[in-house]
């Protein structure tokens, strides 16, 4: 009898121990989904009853110009963002993956705006996007030194080429990018680059400050993509939106490239790999679960970007920053009107569809190691 | 072997020069908008990296200020009788001869609200 009764509470012991974490899945999550699924098929405005419309939400959306440019804002930033956090995260893990003196002061500065609330990177942000902010007068500076900076990158290129190819000639191994010819190169083209302006051979130019309107305007950039190009104020959220994420994805590629066995970076060595090799056909393959994770993580979380729009607010056009997430936000909360819950409702299926095809797509482009992840 | 220990100094400096630029892109608006916040003006035109509140110069005066104004240079305030340094810069047109400025401190008598100023 008792062996029975201790049985039961064996088996009933995990159930116990889940129920806190099923309530919240299924209250929070499963309810509330099952929710936004009915609501999507009705007129409901939080007020009256909920009226049964069928699909009409699903094709009033559609035919709603703010959705289509939601839609729009949410794909560039997708595709531009986990783009290029990806590249920067892995090229920051290479170079904080170095066995250097103070190397973790350098790991820990570098993670800095991942750790800072994103109410403060944006308002850090807003201000260094004014018209008159650090960002235009950093712009306005480079066009004032413009000539002396291009002095003292070809001055630094040509030493560097030259001390490759003096090597090279030499039959000596050297890396095309060898870090200390390159310091070489950029110490005498910041003396040339000096010496130009201190016998006066160039001054600085002068320049207009410049006015780039970072944020209340709706002009597009780049020209040349016609309707491809983003919105500018889309830009300026990418920016800072690479700048806050990329630390943390770099976290995950630092443990990932500390994981790699040193046998296979000596194996590569005794066989004459370096450089470019060493990264495409050692480091690249290793890498490639946590590719998946990053990538995966990334696509998510652009494609439900929603603060930094937010709390931009009015700053910037509506119709130039909108995202997906925004859009069902600003349908179930507006300012001034009657929310729209039915619209806000199939704008989130469709966002939660989208997602899941993207991420699906994703899994079968990475292949099967991805999967392991 | 000199040359292999020069180069390998030269690397390592290289790898600092690179993660101390970086390091700039990363701390650099924290630390440029904790200095701005110490400025009278954060938005101020041209920005400047120069911190009035942060002049060992300024303390140095304002303490000096304050000994003379209220006897205390850590406290500061103005105590009766006391006889204060008054330095101004100010710009004429050309051709113009300066007017000597006059300052005026009103007088305090005991028990009188302090005055306020537009």
């Amino acid at each position: 009898m008792r062996r029975a009764s201790s049985k039961v509470g064996e088996k009933l012991a995990p159930y116990v121990l889940l129920a806190p974490f099923l309530f919240t899945l299924i209250v929070f999550f499963g309810y509330a989904f099952v929710r936004v699924v009915y609501f999507s098929f009705t007129t409901y405005d939080l007020f009256s009853k909920p009226e049964w419309v069928g699909l009409k939400n699903y094709v009033n959306i559609f035919r709603d110009l703010d959705f289509t440019r939601a839609m729009k804002n949410s794909l560039t930033f997708m595709v531009v963002v986990t783009t290029a956090q990806t590249i920067i995260a892995l090229l920051l893990a290479l170079l904080l993956n170095q066995k250097v003196r103070g190397i973790r002061f350098f790991r820990a500065a570098y993670y800095m705006p991942s750790v800072a609330s994103s109410v403060v990177v944006t308002l850090i942000f807003i201000w260094f996007f004014q018209r008159r902010g650090v960002l235009n007068f950093v712009i306005t500076k480079f066009k004032e030194y413009q000539a002396i900076i291009l002095l003292f990158l070809f001055a630094a290129a040509a030493i560097h080429i030259v001390l490759v190819v003096w090597e090279k000639l030499r039959r000596r191994p050297v890396s095309v990018f060898e870090p200390s010819f390159m310091f070489l190169g950029v110490l005498i083209g910041f003396i040339v680059a000096f010496g130009a302006v201190r016998f006066g051979f160039l001054v600085p130019r002068e320049v207009p400050p410049v006015d780039i309107i970072w944020f209340n305007t709706t002009k597009t950039w780049p020209d040349f993509l016609g309707s491809l190009a983003f919105p500018i104020p889309l830009g300026a959220i990418m920016l800072f939106n690479i700048w806050t994420t990329a630390p943390t994805f770099m976290l995950l590629y630092l443990a990932g490239l500390q994981d790699i066995p040193r046998e296979l970076y000596e194996a590569a060595a005794v066989d004459g790999a370096e450089g470019w090799h060493i990264i495409l056909h050692i480091i690249a393959p290793q890498l490639k679960p946590i590719t998946f994770l990053v990538v995966t993580m990334g696509l998510i979380g652009t494609l439900q970007m929603f603060d930094q729009v937010a709390i931009l607010g009015s700053q910037a056009p509506r119709s130039s920053v909108i995202t997906l997430a925004y859009y069902i936000y600003s349908n179930l909360f507006p300012s001034s009107a009657v929310p729209r819950v039915g619209m806000a409702s199939a704008a989130a299926m469709f966002l939660a569809l989208l997602t899941f095809i993207i991420v699906y797509a994703q899994r079968k482009v990475l292949g099967e190691e991805g999967e392991n992840a | 072997m000199h040359n292999l220990r020069a180069r390998r100094w030269a690397n390592v400096a290289a790898v600092y020069a690179f993660l101390l630029l970086l390091s700039i892109v990363f701390m650099g608006p924290f630390v440029f908008a904790f200095l701005s916040s110490l400025k009278d003006n954060p938005t101020e035109w041209p920005p400047s990296l120069l911190i009035n509140q942060l002049r060992p110069v300024n303390w140095g005066a304002s303490y000096r200020l304050a000994k003379q104004g209220g006897g205390n240079g850590f406290l500061g305030g103005m105590g009766p009788g006391g006889s204060i340094e008054f330095e101004v810069t100010y710009w004429t047109p050309e051709g113009q001869e300066p007017a000597p400025p006059e300052v005026v401190i009103p007088r305090r008598v005991q028990g009188a609200p302090p005055r306020r100023w537009p």
